[in-house]
């Protein structure tokens, strides 16, 4: 075989495999075939003596449901996995339909407010259980009035004929409001503008932020959230004892004791909490302390609902 | 095209085209399946992550909407409907949305037909069941590429189900293989582009040596003209120069060379000379002495006129005598130009052996001649010639001493050439002195009787004609010097 015969067959050879390797480089260039991974956990539904077994919690509506189930669900898991019992959130539309939910059984513990638990409490013997702690290891909360950050508003007498958004009327900020802040000044619900009650807390600082309100009361857990975002606080109330976790006068004394266990066994300054915690509602994540009904005799005093 | 010597003209080029070609195609190719790959990665990922947070973006709101339905016990399905309809609206490239709830069942659907029906397909129960978002890309039975985002609708452990969106990968496909083509291409033009300026360039580079190669062809070490090719101004150029310079130096060393050689030969010839002296001595001093013989008789008797007239005849013929030898021996120390013409052997031969005539007088030697009477002609200096011929004579001559046997033979060669053997069966050389002969001032002769220049200035002559010397020596039996010339060869 000639030199040149060599050199031609060897060109066409070699444009052969170059045009075989550009068309399998090609179809594999093109293949965008990408399968879901093989190793993602998958969900598995609750075996049916567990779902048998279900403790249903109640959540009155201080915040969007949505904000209640991302706060409050690592809450109830945790429970599930430190009780050995499957612990479900039910919500509901108000804060009288949770007591009812409490009342006629569909739900075996709740969170309530404090100015509710003390009407629950003695209309229906609710009872109860534990209450939040705070980052300086002591229970209870404050109410904070919240005007917009631009407002002019400085002090509680510049309420006068101004618009005001109200939590729920159960709550307890809207009743401090209303029994504390408003006399205070010497004033009432009709010198001021208007006074309308929102679904939750979280509604009353959207609309003092939107300018449809020009001040508003809200749990300083959620005054909180958004100082610094629009929002000025130009009074508190004094400390309150926290909402507490209840039960109704009928219940399973072994529930109790293993939530009790449970939420009393928290400490955020253990490394294995120090992740769960962080993914909780901001005002379970310090832990809890057991609540006392005698706890909430100075608020009873204060609104003047102790027995005369 | 083959060249003498075998030597291809267009090989240097070929190969060097060749080889960096097959190196540059194979760079330019890794170099762009690397991009390709790496761009086609980038671009599938951003497809990914965008139909995730596209997904992601649709789950907010249609778990609040689940949510919503449980807190208010009413059916969510027709808040999902509504903002399934109101996102494909607002979203190109969906092909289709659909939420499952944990038990495998759609309870909406962007097709409302698929409202309440199962999954079936074991890799989309298994995305639908994913506790974490996750993409996929296929083809479908219809030959569409998809890409499937699966976003879990959940809370913690609460799970309402997942959303389910398809996208159309089309787009992305065709703009991979729109890369794949730009790259493709590109490393074509830039390969070829390459190898075609490669091909210029070594082929620039190969005709400047192939011109250099012919100009050194031409190179006339006679002369000193120089080299007229015109010298760029890069490497060629400077290999040109230093060829020209080398030139020079070749030139200028063969000039200085031919001198030595020609300083050697006189010496030789001189020397040669000295050695003829006393046979030249006795051939002059015969005649002289018969001259003296015959002045003496005839001044003896001048009156005896027929003494005297024959002795005058034999003073002529001694003066006659005496004039032939110094002719010869002026005509051997002559010093003359080379000058070549076609001669023949044999005669060179026979105007040898009758010049030194003499020395075999006296000495019990036998000279056996066998010519070749048909030797064709050599073109040869005859002076030089008769010259290679003496000392190979006289060397035979040294050899034997006193008595022996000389043999001449000439003769025709294998390669059309001729050749001259002259055998002694003398001394003899000893084989450790047979690369050594030809070596100038090598002897092995008492001090004074040679200058050991007598076979280096043989060689040199014969291969000034072209031919060649080879020598066989077996120590006190027989010794064989063979010269062979090309017939009518040019020097």
């Amino acid at each position: 075989m000639s030199h040149r015969s060599t050199l031609l067959l060897s060109l066409f050879l070699g444009i052969v495999v170059f045009g075989l390797a550009t068309a399998g480089f090609y179809r594999t260039v093109v293949d965008l075939s990408t399968p879901y991974p093989e190793d993602v956990p998958l969900y598995e539904r609750a075996g049916s003596a567990a779902l048998g077994d279900t403790v249903h919690v109640g959540v009155i509506s201080r915040y969007p449901p949505s904000v209640i189930y991302s706060g409050y669900q690592p809450l109830l898991d945790y429970l599930t996995e430190s009780t050995g019992r499957y612990f479900a959130l039910r919500l509901s539309g108000s804060y009288e339909e949770t007591v009812r939910q409490l009342v006629d059984g569909r739900v075996a513990v709740a969170f309530l407010g404090a100015y509710l638990y003390l009407k629950a409490h003695a209309e229906h013997g609710i009872l109860s259980v534990v209450q939040p702690l705070n980052d300086d290891g002591t229970p209870g909360f404050r109410s904070a009035l919240i005007t917009s950050q631009h407002s002019e508003i400085t002090s509680i007498s510049d309420l006068a004929g101004r618009r005001l958004a109200l939590p729920p009327e159960l709550s307890f900020s809207a009743v401090w409001l209303l029994m504390q802040v408003l006399p205070s000044a010497e004033l009432d619900v009709a010198s001021v503008g208007s006074a309308r009650y929102l679904p939750h807390h979280h509604a009353v600082v959207y609309e003092v932020l939107r300018g449809h309100a020009d001040a508003g009361v809200v749990k300083d857990r959620v005054a909180r959230e958004f100082l610094g975002r629009g929002v000025r606080v130009v009074a508190t109330s004094d400390p309150i004892p926290g909402g507490p976790l209840v039960v109704p006068a009928e219940h399973d004394p072994e529930l109790v004791e293993a939530i009790t266990r449970a939420l009393l066994a928290i400490d955020p300054a253990k490394p294995e909490f120090a992740s769960r915690t962080a993914r909780w509602d901001p005002e379970f994540a310090h832990g809890f302390v057991v609540a006392r009904d005698s706890d909430y005799d100075g608020l009873r005093a204060m609104l003047g609902l102790l027995p005369s | 095209m083959m060249q003498p010597g075998g030597f291809k003209r267009s090989g240097l080029q070929l190969q060097v085209v060749f080889t960096v070609g097959v190196v540059v195609v194979a760079l330019m190719g890794l170099i762009s399946m690397t991009v390709v790959l790496q761009a086609r990665s980038q671009i599938l990922s951003q497809h990914r992550n965008g139909a995730a947070a596209v997904a992601h973006a649709f789950s907010i709101p249609a778990m609040d909407a689940l949510i919503l339905g449980e807190q208010t016990g009413s059916a969510a399905s027709d808040v999902l409907d509504n903002h399934i309809r109101t996102f494909l609206g607002a979203m190109d490239g969906i092909l289709s949305i659909s939420i499952v709830d944990p038990g495998g069942w759609i309870i909406a659907h962007s097709d409302p037909r698929l409202y309440s029906e199962p999954i079936t397909d074991d890799t989309l129960l298994r995305a639908s069941r994913a506790l974490e978002p996750m993409t996929s890309v296929f083809q479908d039975d219809m030959g569409r590429w998809i890409t499937e985002a699966a976003v879990p609708l959940q809370v913690g452990s609460k799970r309402w189900g997942a959303a389910l969106l398809r996208f159309d990968a089309e787009p992305t496909r065709q703009q991979v293989t729109r890369l794949f083509l730009l790259l493709f291409l590109l490393t074509l033009a830039l390969t070829t582009a390459t190898i075609g300026i490669l091909y210029l360039l070594v082929g620039r580079i190969t005709a400047s040596l192939r011109a250099l190669v012919a100009e050194v062809d031409k190179i006339d070490f006679e002369t000193d003209t120089p080299i007229t090719m015109e010298a760029p101004s890069n490497e060629i150029g400077y290999l040109i120069h230093h060829f020209g310079l080398l030139k020079d130096r070749l030139v200028q060393s063969r000039s200085e060379l031919v001198a030595a050689q020609y300083q050697v030969h006189q010496a030789e010839k001189m020397a040669s000379v000295g050695r003829l002296a006393s046979g030249v001595a006795h051939e002059v001093n015969n005649p002289l002495n018969g001259i003296w013989f015959c002045l003496h008789g005839i001044q003896s008797d001048p009156e005896n006129r027929e003494q005297t007239e024959r002795y005058l005849g034999l003073i002529g013929d001694g003066i006659q005598q005496i004039e032939l030898v110094v002719q010869k021996l002026l005509g051997f120390a002559r010093s003359q130009p080379a000058s070549f013409e076609e001669i023949s052997l044999n005669e060179q031969v026979r105007a040898v052996l009758d010049f030194i005539d003499f020395q075999f007088k006296g000495r019990e030697a036998t000279v056996q001649v066998s010519l070749d009477a048909d030797l064709p002609a050599v073109r040869a200096d005859a002076g030089l010639l008769k010259e290679v011929i003496m000392n190979l004579l006289l060397n035979s001559l040294d050899a034997i001493e006193q008595s022996g046997k000389i043999r001449i033979q000439s003769g025709r060669t294998d390669e059309e050439g001729v050749f001259l053997s002259i055998t002694d069966n003398g001394v003899g050389i000893p084989e450790e002195h047979l690369s050594q002969i030809f070596e100038p001032f090598f002897t092995t002769k008492e001090t004074g009787k040679g200058t050991g220049l007598g076979l280096s200035v043989t060689l040199g002559i014969v291969e000034l004609h072209g031919g060649s010397i080879r020598v066989h020596s077996d120590p006190g039996r027989k010794t064989t010097f063979t010269v062979a010339l090309p017939a009518r060869g040019t020097p």
